[in-house]
């Protein structure tokens, strides 16, 4: 009996042991496939909330994010060459981000020389400055819109002579004050661009001095930027003058406000994270997405756009969709000499990385 | 016990059947686990090969622009003529198959080829920013585009145009030979390649553009963030895999069946769960083997229980055999003692008789007693046979000599026939074979009513054996032809309507034939109903010593003749013996038995004072008793044989018990004695033994020879001797004869040597005369013996026919007369006696009013003498401190020891009713029923202690 006893014990035992086992390995789970989720670090110089450039960008991380199921880390108030940049970036790393969006200019050379300590990093730059084989610029195609705008600008001017208040020279602010140039001259060869150097991204004082000099000095009737805060208009609308605004839609302005650029960098976002998920981030050579994508488009226009201008960049904008409009020669620059022979298209490559030159038109403000 | 079987039972199974299922529903469990994971792996594995194909399929496009590329950078260098770049494009499209080439300006008008609109193709607008590109149109085709450089501007675009069915054959992609499908689609979800399974199911879930299942919805969220992914359908049961390729805006997809993926994998899951399936089919097999063993064991365990029942049942059995035995042998040992004491040394001729009688009838009951004993030893399995040397004419006589006297006391004519050349000394178990041949012999007696019993005794020598054929031949009422079957049945007895006067446990022929069996004899029956039977036995025994044994018939007679009157068969006046028994009085039987021997006897009563004195006096033999209070008889034992100063160290230990059940002869043998002497012990036993054991030069064996030769001499001197034995030992009863007596008897005997038989007459009248004048001089002069004496009249009225008729017996010879003779001499002197006695007991038997002096009396042959002896040694032998002692220390083992020697003594004196309380306290004692002892013991204590101080002033 008590032999009996003990090998049903026993028994008792190994089924036990045997089913535990068993139970373990059926509802352990199979080895889930992982599906590669990104973790985006992003960058910016300003705060989140802010209304300008900041605020757009985060805006339009933060929806490509949501939709495509992505972890977003932010570093906000990075300031631009002042060594933020790199800590950022080594924060956002040790935290566990495989994917880092410079979103300001500047970042691209300040974190050029670590980026390679980083290879399992992907990061984003949102300038065409540096590149590296793990880091790719992202921009839109803002010369589109600034064609667009600068044909209201080449209509709307009646001293024809346009201000320009621009930040600092480089081939992102070389090509818009050149595109829109561009598009105030095929509506008005006889118009000019008067470009206002204020050297600073986002200072109030100087920008408005710059706004106000033109107005003042030049006499310019209409006036746009390529800053980050439009003090340019608040210029303008306190000079009863036309202004085209950036990246921003105001409601606050007159009539005189015309028209805004407008980035919408959640498309460019949305798309920069996909071909990342899609693995395809360094095949990529760089975003530059425009006007055929709705990266880029011009805000409601006020009421003083004439029929002829709306009509003109309905016109313009077609040509754009399916194939160029911007710069295809002949197109000279202020030596004038041609830059790009008729029926040319100067390439990406060249509007990217060599615009170290203005077409013919521009004009800049001396003290 | 059977029902809670059946419920464990059902337990078990029910568990087991549980356990079963919970292991088949493992089983399903594992297998779908086993899928899941199978599937998991499926799909990576898809998810590769699609990635494999899809970089393949890079690759393939990427061809296309190799050749381009060189066309471009060739054109890339300058302004060439317009013929010179036709001429280049005209090899170009030469070359491509099937493709139309051409070159075409920012406007769309061609250089080269056809001209074509922006709006078609995305990429002519992607090369013409710089791009290298692929780019799908459903209707045109598929069009490979590289911008032309003019400087670093772009001015011409050079593309190659697959037209939608060329690009069908041309990119067709193969996977898995065929058996899956796949395609080429763009974001737009244009099929650019179609498989050629166009009417499968595939396209009905996945390719078209309508209808987007649940799997294609899924794959093209996967695709939104993946390069590859792999679902897998359960419906269709396929798999949906989809690759982006390169830096295409394509992708591969396509579906695959399942089966053709895993192909050998599921194998591997059948593998597996067969061996589940015969892990588990072993697992029912062992729990069933296990199940079956359990049966086996409960039942082995029944069997135990039941063996055990019968185990206690058979050694109660046993234990009352054994208890009955002794509590009958006890007395039969009283009886045949004293029996044999009287037939010693009784010369009346009338008691001698009666004696006989008595002794004829205690054996019978022996037997019967040894008959059931043997009986249980047989039933038992416990029979052995002992082999020891033995004389065959020793044997033969003993069984003459017993089946001659019945055979006579039926007036049977017992005619005996023994081979003279038979060998004398033969090895084998004596006992055994003598029980067999009084048993046939027995039986020829009992069964037969006149006519003669006829007694063969032959054999045949081989070698070294002695085929014993031992022949009874009898005329009495036989056997039925139907009967014999039942011969050797137990208890059975044949024709008992016939028989029912003829006594008998209906044992005798199963033991014979039994023991006859074990021996390896043979025993056959041929018999005649009404006119007689005859048993023959056959038995081997060793032959020991060939010498033959002469005419037995002769040397029975001449034996018979010596036998008339007990005599020692020796003396040997050197030997020491010590008898060792907390029994007084069976010390004085074995005292009395062995006075004649000369053997010089030491008693004592316990083991202890046994052990004292073997180390100080060398005793040739020891008779140990086994039951003694405190030390018992085989510690006795084993303690002297470990003493290191031992005078008797060669002494030959014989164990002394009334235990004669089944296997205590072989219990002290193993024990280390020497051999086993049971109670009641017998006068020739005893002398046998004492013989056996006795160094040869010690004993002087008796003079047979003066016996035979003159018998008037030796009756005389036999007489002479009594008398002369009553001098000497004053333990004798008849020790009170006074000297004057004694010579009227030697006168009476000087006379009787030569008187007529009519002197004879004459004497036996004036004896009678004599005492009836005696008788009559009593009753006047003590009025209280009166009755006493009326008594002692009728038995002499009664003796006088006998004395009478013996007289009147003419043939009467003189060596019959003799003993008559001298029985009545002794009857009379006897007579005398008693009245001697008679005067004393009226003290002593009225003081002892408070015992049953007739019990008492009874135990010791009437005579107050030996009466008085007894009551002294129960007063001194006085166990009452040890028995308070034991009690009090509730030393149980030895309490009981002691209680039972209290109840044998004290019913010896006659306190029967101390002895019942005495033996009710031994069996309480035994059942350790301590609660009838508490109750009890005082009360008998007190009655012991009354019986004690009484017979202290008395004595």
């Amino acid at each position: 009996m008590n032999q009996n006893k003990k090998v049903q014990t026993i028994l008792g035992v190994i089924g036990i042991l045997v089913f535990g086992v068993i139970m373990f390995l059926i509802l352990t789970p199979g080895k889930v496939k992982e599906t590669y989720t990104a973790k985006v670090g992003f960058i910016l110089s300003g705060s989140i909330d802010e209304a300008g450039w900041n605020g757009m960008h985060y805006n339009g991380v933060k929806e490509a994010c949501d939709k495509l199921n992505a972890e977003l880390l932010v570093k906000e108030n990075v300031l631009e060459f002042s060594g933020q940049c790199t800590e950022a970036v080594e924060e956002l790393v040790e935290e566990g981000a495989n994917m880092i969006i410079l979103s300001s200019y500047g970042y691209s050379e300040e974190v050029k020389d670590i980026v390679k300590q980083y290879p399992e990093v992907m990061f984003y730059a949102n300038s065409f400055e540096y590149k590296d084989e793990n880091m790719t610029p992202y921009f839109v195609r803002m010369y589109q819109v600034r064609y667009l705008s600068g044909i209201i600008a080449g209509m709307q001017t009646m001293t024809n002579k346009i201000g320009y208040v621009a930040a600092m020279p480089n081939n992102e602010v070389n090509r818009g004050i050149s595109a829109f140039t561009l598009g105030v001259r095929s509506v008005n060869p006889e118009a000019k661009v008067i470009v206002a150097w204020t050297r600073t991204w986002d200072n109030e004082e100087i920008e408005k001095k710059a706004a106000f000099d033109l107005i003042e000095k030049e006499g310019v009737d209409m006036i746009t930027y390529h800053q980050n805060q439009p003090y340019a208009i608040e210029v303008a609308e306190e000079k009863d003058v036309m202004s085209i605004g950036y990246h921003q839609v105001f409601d606050q302005f007159s009539d005189n406000y015309m028209t805004s650029i407008v980035c919408n960098w959640n498309i460019v976002y949305e798309e920069v994270l996909q071909e990342f998920l899609r693995g395809k981030g360094k095949d990529v050579e760089y975003f530059w997405l425009g006007i055929r994508k709705d990266a880029v488009e011009l805000s409601e226009y006020s009421s003083k756009v004439s029929k002829e201008a709306i009509e003109a960049i309905e016109k313009a904008k077609e040509q754009m969709q399916k194939s160029a409009v911007v710069f295809v020669g002949p197109i000279y620059d202020t030596e004038g000499n041609l830059h790009c022979g008729e029926k040319e298209l100067i390439s990406d490559e060249m509007l990217l990385k060599h615009f170290d030159w203005y077409v013919e038109g521009v004009e800049f403000y001396e003290e | 016990m059977k029902n809670k079987n059946t419920v464990s039972r059902k337990i078990l199974f029910s568990g087991i059947f549980i356990f079963i299922v919970i292991l088949i529903m493992i089983a399903v469990l594992l297998k779908s686990k086993m899928n899941e994971l199978f599937i998991d792996y499926m799909s990576e594995q898809v998810t590769i090969q699609i990635e494999l194909l899809a970089d393949a399929t890079d690759e393939k496009l990427n061809m296309e622009f190799k050749k381009m590329e060189g066309v471009a950078a060739f054109l890339n260098t300058g302004e060439l003529g317009i013929e010179k770049v036709r001429e280049i494009m005209t090899t170009l499209e030469g070359e491509a198959e099937g493709a139309s080439i051409g070159l075409i300006k920012l406007n769309g008008s061609a250089i080269y080829g056809k001209p074509l609109n922006f709006s078609d193709f995305s990429g002519i607008q992607e090369s013409f920013r710089g791009k290298r590109i692929i780019s799908y149109n459903k209707e045109k085709g598929m069009l490979f585009t590289l911008p032309i450089y003019r400087g670093d501007n772009i001015k011409y675009v050079l593309y190659k145009l697959y037209k939608t069915d060329i690009v069908q054959e041309r990119f067709k992609i193969e996977y898995y030979d065929g058996q899956a499908e796949v395609q080429i689609i763009n974001r737009n979800h244009d099929v650019i390649v179609a498989d050629g399974h166009s009417e499968t199911e595939c396209l009905d879930f996945f390719c078209s553009d309508e209808h987007f299942s649940e799997e294609h919805e899924k794959l093209d969220k996967m695709m939104q963030v993946s390069m590859s992914a792999t679902i897998y359908s359960k419906k269709h049961k396929m798999f949906a895999f989809a690759a982006e390729i390169g830096h295409t805006e394509m992708r591969l997809t396509g579906t695959i069946p399942e089966e053709i993926v895993a192909e050998g994998l599921f194998k591997i899951v059948f593998l597996i769960l067969w061996v589940f399936g015969l892990f588990l089919v072993l697992f029912i097999v062992g729990i069933c083997y296990i199940v079956v063993l359990d049966t086996k064991v409960q039942e082995r365990e029944w069997l135990r229980l039941e063996k055990m029942n019968a185990e206690k049942a058979n050694k109660a059995k046993s234990d009352f055999l054994a208890n009955m035995s002794h509590e009958i042998r006890t007395p039969i040992n009283a009886v045949m003692g004293m029996n044999e004491m009287i037939l010693r040394e009784c010369k009346d001729e009338n008691i001698v008789e009666y004696s006989q009688n008595i002794q004829s009838a205690s054996s019978n009951l022996l037997s019967i007693i040894n008959d059931i004993l043997d009986f249980s030893k047989i039933e038992a399995g416990k029979m052995e046979i002992v082999e020891v040397s033995y004389y065959l004419s020793s044997l033969l006589n003993d069984v003459v000599n017993m089946i001659q006297i019945k055979a006579n006391q039926k007036n049977l004519k017992f005619e005996i026939k023994i081979n003279k050349s038979l060998p004398s000394i033969l090895w084998g178990d004596e006992v055994r074979v003598r029980q067999v041949i009084i048993n046939i012999l027995n039986n020829a007696v009992k069964y037969t009513k006149e006519g003669s019993v006829f007694f063969d005794v032959d054999g045949e020598i081989e070698e070294n054996m002695l085929y014993l054929k031992i022949a009874v031949k009898d005329t009495g009422i036989g056997i039925k032809e139907e009967d014999r079957g039942k011969l050797f049945g137990h208890f059975e007895r044949l024709d008992i309507e016939k028989n029912r006067n003829v006594e008998g446990t209906g044992l005798g022929l199963a033991i014979t034939y039994n023991l006859v069996q074990q021996m390896n004899g043979t025993l056959d029956v041929e018999s005649e109903y009404g006119v007689g039977s005859t048993f023959t036995v056959r038995l081997p025994q060793k032959i020991e010593d060939g010498a033959e044994i002469g005419d037995f018939q002769e040397k029975y007679r001449s034996y018979m003749k010596s036998k008339k009157e007990y005599h020692e068969s020796f003396q040997a006046p050197d030997a020491k013996v010590l008898i060792v028994d907390d029994n007084n009085m069976n010390l004085l039987v074995v005292k009395n038995f062995l006075k004649k021997t000369m053997v010089q006897v030491t008693t004592c009563q316990s083991g202890q004072s046994c052990l004292e004195l073997m180390e100080q006096n060398k005793y040739h033999i020891v008779f140990l008793d086994h039951m003694m209070p405190g030390m018992d008889g085989i510690e006795t034992l084993k303690q002297s044989k470990q003493m290191q100063v031992n005078a008797s160290k060669d002494a030959i230990m014989v164990a002394l018990t009334a235990n004669a059940i089944v296997g205590v002869r072989e219990m002290y043998l193993a024990e280390g004695f020497d051999d086993y002497l049971s109670k009641p012990v017998r006068g020739h036993e005893l002398e046998e033994m004492m013989r056996k054991y006795l160094p040869e030069e010690l004993v002087i064996p008796y003079q047979e020879d003066v016996n035979v030769e003159d018998n008037n001499e030796s009756n005389k001197e036999n007489a002479s001797e009594i008398v002369q034995e009553k001098e000497q030992n004053k333990e004798n009863v008849s020790e009170i004869v006074k000297e004057d007596k004694e010579k009227t008897i030697t006168e009476q005997k000087d006379l009787l040597e030569n008187i007529s038989r009519e002197q004879l007459k004459e004497i036996v009248k004036e004896l009678l005369g004599e005492i009836e004048r005696e008788r009559e001089k009593e009753i006047k002069t003590e009025p209280i013996e009166q009755v006493q004496s009326i008594e002692i009249m009728k038995e002499i009225e009664t003796m006088k026919p006998v004395t009478e008729e013996i007289i009147d017996k003419k043939e009467m010879t003189v060596e019959e007369e003799f003993p008559k003779t001298t029985i009545e001499n002794r009857k009379e002197n006897e007579n005398e006696e008693i009245e001697e006695i008679k005067e004393e007991e009226v003290g002593l038997l009225e003081k002892l009013s408070f015992l049953d002096t007739q019990t008492g009396l009874s135990y010791c042959c009437d005579s107050e003498e030996f009466y008085e002896e007894v009551l002294r040694s129960y007063l001194e032998e006085n166990h009452y401190e040890e028995i308070r002692q034991y009690y009090e220390n509730e030393d149980w083992n030895n309490y009981m020891i002691q209680v039972h020697a209290l109840k044998s003594t004290s019913l010896s004196i006659g306190a029967t009713e101390l002895s019942k309380q005495a033996k009710g306290l031994e069996f309480a004692a035994k059942a350790e029923d301590i609660a009838y002892i508490h109750q009890n013991h005082e009360e008998t204590m007190k009655h012991y202690n009354e019986i004690l101080t009484k017979l202290s002033t008395i004595l």
